[in-house]
């Protein structure tokens, strides 16, 4: 274990942790930011076009490259907290773990995709609406296969799109919520954010001669080797849907895990804060989606504001607060449109599994009266994942939310656990400490 | 409406409570289980279910032989989902002058009539392969189990109402009063007499009991092929048990069925948080990388900790903490809670019935640490 300490660490380098570093940094703060992937960026900007990107991005991206003060370690997972004021992370490639004490801590954690059991939905070739983006953006090609995007949310619609324009052949977009909601949904936005309800427009064009199906819901999946159809239903009639592939997600669940270890309260499957991006506990701010869906603008804006309120400018960081209550208001009709339905609860049938990792059934689980015990009697969520996949389906299915969480965040290897303490070494002074080629590296990652 | 009374009412559904409940409901007793959490929820969860023979003392040794015999009367009958197996145990030899030590222990364990055999370097290579090369030998104890300690109280529990034992879950016992005892909802339990199996809750029920929690914390592996084969202890473990000041650690690792491997063992004496202590988790992966040196690459998928509760005499406390035989505690089990659930359960119907107790009433009695007058006059003649 080495040890290493900052003023301000913040974990996750996506568009909320990229604010809050850049604004931390630029009132003169000395900041660390984590991200246990090789980018920064987070989920939406990892993969953007180092030589193009978005309009939204862009600024953002020159801004991190440019503040000096910050160290990236990017690869690098936080593994869990070692008292109030530290945490442990394992650097990329395994090696000792190192331990970063902090003085304030940004929680920007993000959100992972919410999958719900269907019958079926083991078989190869069923993946999760944005990890099949993720898994294109990363080099896999889907061009001329037949592909099904089905589940909840805005999303849908941009993977969609996206895989069109990656050679793919989007055979349907299916969304669970029924048109009068994703209608009145799409009329707020022609009225109160014409620019998101452009952008709705655009994507919606690119696949235009996909069908884009309201009010329907996979209920099983065919296949015997791998996914050949997905049958769907409206409530009342059911259709099939050949495909070779099915994108399937239904909406994004807050990466609160690392603020749960620290005693953060959870309120709605979210981290709880205040005005400031304050957590429950002290020191500790959280933004972006691990405190609710909410999009990248809203990230930003927490980012800033978490940011600012850390390194003592409240002047700036409460002109922000107006903004973020808006576009946090704004996230609340998107969830009214796109709250899950009740059918699909009963979806899966007893024989479907739910813990992935473990082959254990709804109907194992269904025995059993609270998370607690279907993890002790039937090893539910007991296996690599730890229950971050089949964790948000059971508070979905059941309502169940105690899901234990114990350390590591991250599975570590023994040895890592075992390494000696080293000297004690400043994360962003010391030419020894292990970050110091990473930061390099992914600085240079950042310039355009 | 008719209040229901009970013979039998029992405050806790670990390993323990269920137990005892169980027993209790099949010697005919009418019995009611009190639990706040889910069955196994405590310790029973957190611990590592290795069911062996302890030579500490002579009282432990007798207690832990007696109450294995009665988990392996009892194999036929368990479900598959307890993963009840007979993997033995072996004790290693890791220091010089260690085999002295597995010599003088088979010694002790064959005259009180428990099997085991001394392994040389080569058999205990051949058994253990993956085994860093440089051991010496080590002791065979083939007849130690290991089984899943939560499935086990499930069986109990659903044994329990096999016999007709009422459950009361969601309800944790506040209060003791004469003839019932309250529970957190407000309501009571009219019971004649009552059992308090509730862990290192027996603290808040029977404050001048003298218990000491001790934190152990485990690590768990990923699943994988299976290389490790029983249940592997390094010799010395009862100094690092008996170890005054803060914490001791020592190399602890059980198999699982799935192949993963359960990593001890550590202890932190008077500790009760339940936090994971990351410099204590260090020396059990030093440990465990020392024994098992090809295994540092393997992940770790998940850390906990537990509460052991121990007596100053390191023995446990089980039978009537009153003068008026009404309260029974069974808790004091430090290490060996799950061994000792089916001799505890035992001892303790024995007692509600009258009869004599399987080994002598006062060595667990509650009453030796009140130095009390009428328990002195009782047991000790
Ligand atoms: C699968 C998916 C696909 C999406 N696709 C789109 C899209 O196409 N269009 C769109 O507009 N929006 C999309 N979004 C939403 C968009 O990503 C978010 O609005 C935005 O990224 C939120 O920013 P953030 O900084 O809060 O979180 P994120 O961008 O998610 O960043 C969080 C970062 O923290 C890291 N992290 C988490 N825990 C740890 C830890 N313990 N140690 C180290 N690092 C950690 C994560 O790996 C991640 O890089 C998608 C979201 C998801 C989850
Ligand atoms: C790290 C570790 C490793 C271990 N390894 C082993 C091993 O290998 N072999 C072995 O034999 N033993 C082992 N043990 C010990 C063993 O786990 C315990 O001795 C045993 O589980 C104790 O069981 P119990 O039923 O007495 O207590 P618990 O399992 O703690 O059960 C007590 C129950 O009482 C309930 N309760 C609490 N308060 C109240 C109340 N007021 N009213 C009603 N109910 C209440 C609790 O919710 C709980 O369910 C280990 C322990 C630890 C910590």
């Amino acid at each position: 274990m080495t040890e290493a300490q900052v003023e301000l660490l913040v974990v996750g380098a996506g568009p909320a942790g990229i604010a809050a570093a850049c604004t931390a940094a630029e009132s003169g703060v000395q900041v660390a930011v984590l991200d246990d992937n090789p980018d920064v960026g987070g989920q939406i900007w990892r993969g953007e076009k180092r030589s193009a990107p978005s309009s939204l991005a862009a600024p953002w991206l020159e801004r991190a490259a440019k503040a000096s003060g910050i160290q990236w370690l990017t690869g690098w997972a936080a593994v869990g907290p070692d008292g109030p004021h530290a945490l442990l992370a394992l650097p990329p490639g395994g090696g000792q773990l190192v331990r970063v004490a902090y003085q304030k801590l940004v929680l920007a954690t993000g959100a992972r995709e919410l999958f719900l059991p269907v019958p079926g939905w083991t078989l190869p070739g069923v993946f999760g609406a944005g990890g099949l983006q993720a898994l294109v953006k990363g080099g896999w090609s889907v061009a001329e296969r037949r592909i099904v995007v089905a589940g909840s949310g805005p999303l849908l619609l941009a993977v969609a799109a996206y895989l069109q324009q990656t050679g793919a052949d989007v055979v349907l977009v299916a969304e669970q919520a029924p048109w009068s909601k994703v209608s009145r949904y799409a009329m707020h936005l022609l009225l109160t954010q014409f620019a998101k309800f452009r952008q709705g427009v655009r994507l919606r064009r690119t696949v235009r001669s996909t069908p884009y199906r309201v009010g329907c819901w996979p209920v099983r999946i065919l296949g015997r080797e791998q996914v050949e159809a997905v049958i769907f239903s409206d409530g009342v009639r059911r259709f099939q849907e050949s495909c070779d592939l099915l994108a399937c997600g239904f909406g994004l669940v807050p990466n609160t895990e690392l603020g749960e270890l620290l005693g953060c309260q959870r309120a709605a499957g979210r981290l709880a804060v205040d005005r400031w991006q304050r957590c429950s506990v002290p020191h500790v701010y959280a933004a972006g989606e691990v405190c609710g869906i909410a999009g990248v603008e809203c990230a930003l804006v927490e980012g800033q504001i978490a940011g600012y309120h850390a390194s003592g400018n409240l002047t700036a960081a409460g002109r922000l607060c107006r903004k973020r209550d808006r576009l946090r208001r704004f996230a609340g009709q998107l969830h009214q449109a796109f709250a899950l339905r009740d059918e699909l609860r009963s979806v899966p049938d007893p024989h479907t599994i739910v813990c992935r990792c473990e082959d254990v059934t709804l109907g194992q689980v269904r025995e059993q009266m609270s998370w607690r015990a279907a993890r002790l009697q039937q090893r539910c969520g007991m296996g690599l994942c730890q229950g971050r996949i089949c964790g948000p389906a059971l508070e979905f299915l059941f309502g169940w939310k105690d899901r234990s969480i114990r350390p590591p965040l991250f599975p570590v290897p023994l040895g890592a656990l075992a390494d000696e303490m080293s000297p004690k070494s400043d994360l962003p002074s010391s030419e020894k400490s292990p970050s110091a080629s990473h930061s390099e590296c992914s600085t240079r990652r950042l310039s355009p | 409406m008719a209040v229901e009374a009970y013979d039998l009412a029992v405050a806790g559904a670990g390993i323990v409570g269920a137990a005892c409940a169980a027993l209790a409901a099949e010697a005919g007793l009418r019995v009611v289980l009190i639990e706040p959490a889910d069955v196994a929820s405590g310790a029973t969860a957190a611990g590592m279910g290795h069911v062996l023979v302890m030579d500490d003392s002579p009282q432990l040794l007798r207690w832990t032989h007696f109450c294995r015999q009665l988990w392996l009367e009892l194999e036929s009958e368990l479900p598959a989902r307890v993963e009840f197996r007979r993997t033995g145990t072996v004790w290693l030899a890791a220091s010089g002058g260690a085999m002295q030590q597995v010599a003088s222990k088979a010694e002790k364990l064959r005259a009180h009539g428990v099997d085991c055999a001394v392994w040389g370097a080569a058999e205990l290579r051949e058994a253990e392969p993956a085994l860093r090369a440089d051991l010496e030998g080590g002791l065979y104890v083939p007849d130690d189990v290991v089984l899943y300690p939560p499935a086990a109280a499930e069986y109990f529990v659903n044994r329990a109402r096999w016999f007709h034992a009422r459950m009361r879950f969601g309800q944790s016992v506040t209060e003791l009063l004469r003839g019932k005892l309250r529970l957190s909802d407000g309501s009571t339990v009219v019971a004649e007499r009552c059992l308090l199996a509730n862990g290192y809750g027996v603290r808040q029920l029977v404050p001048w009991l003298p218990l000491e929690p001790r934190k152990g914390h485990l690590l768990i592996t990923a699943r994988m092929t299976p290389v490790v084969h029983h249940q592997l202890i390094e010799l010395g473990y009862h100094d690092s048990v008996r170890a005054p000041g803060s914490h001791s650690v020592a190399f602890n690792v059980q198999p699982r069925v799935t192949g993963q491997l359960l990593i001890g063992s550590s202890r932190q004496h008077g500790v009760a948080d339940r936090d994971v202590d990351w410099t204590v988790v260090q020396r059990m992966a030093q440990r465990a990388r020392e024994f098992l040196p090809s295994f540092a690459d393997q992940p770790i998928i998940r850390i906990w900790t537990g509460l052991r509760v121990a007596a100053p005499d390191g023995l446990p406390v089980i039978g009537y903490c009153d003068e008026e035989s009404r309260t029974l505690v069974a808790t004091g089990h430090e290490g060996l809670g799950i061994t000792a659930a089916l001799g505890t359960a035992q001892f303790v119907v024995n007692l509600l019935l009258g009869q004599p107790t399987p080994l002598p009433a006062e060595w667990f009695a509650p009453l030796r640490f009140t130095g009390s007058a009428s328990f002195q006059e009782l047991h000790c003649d």
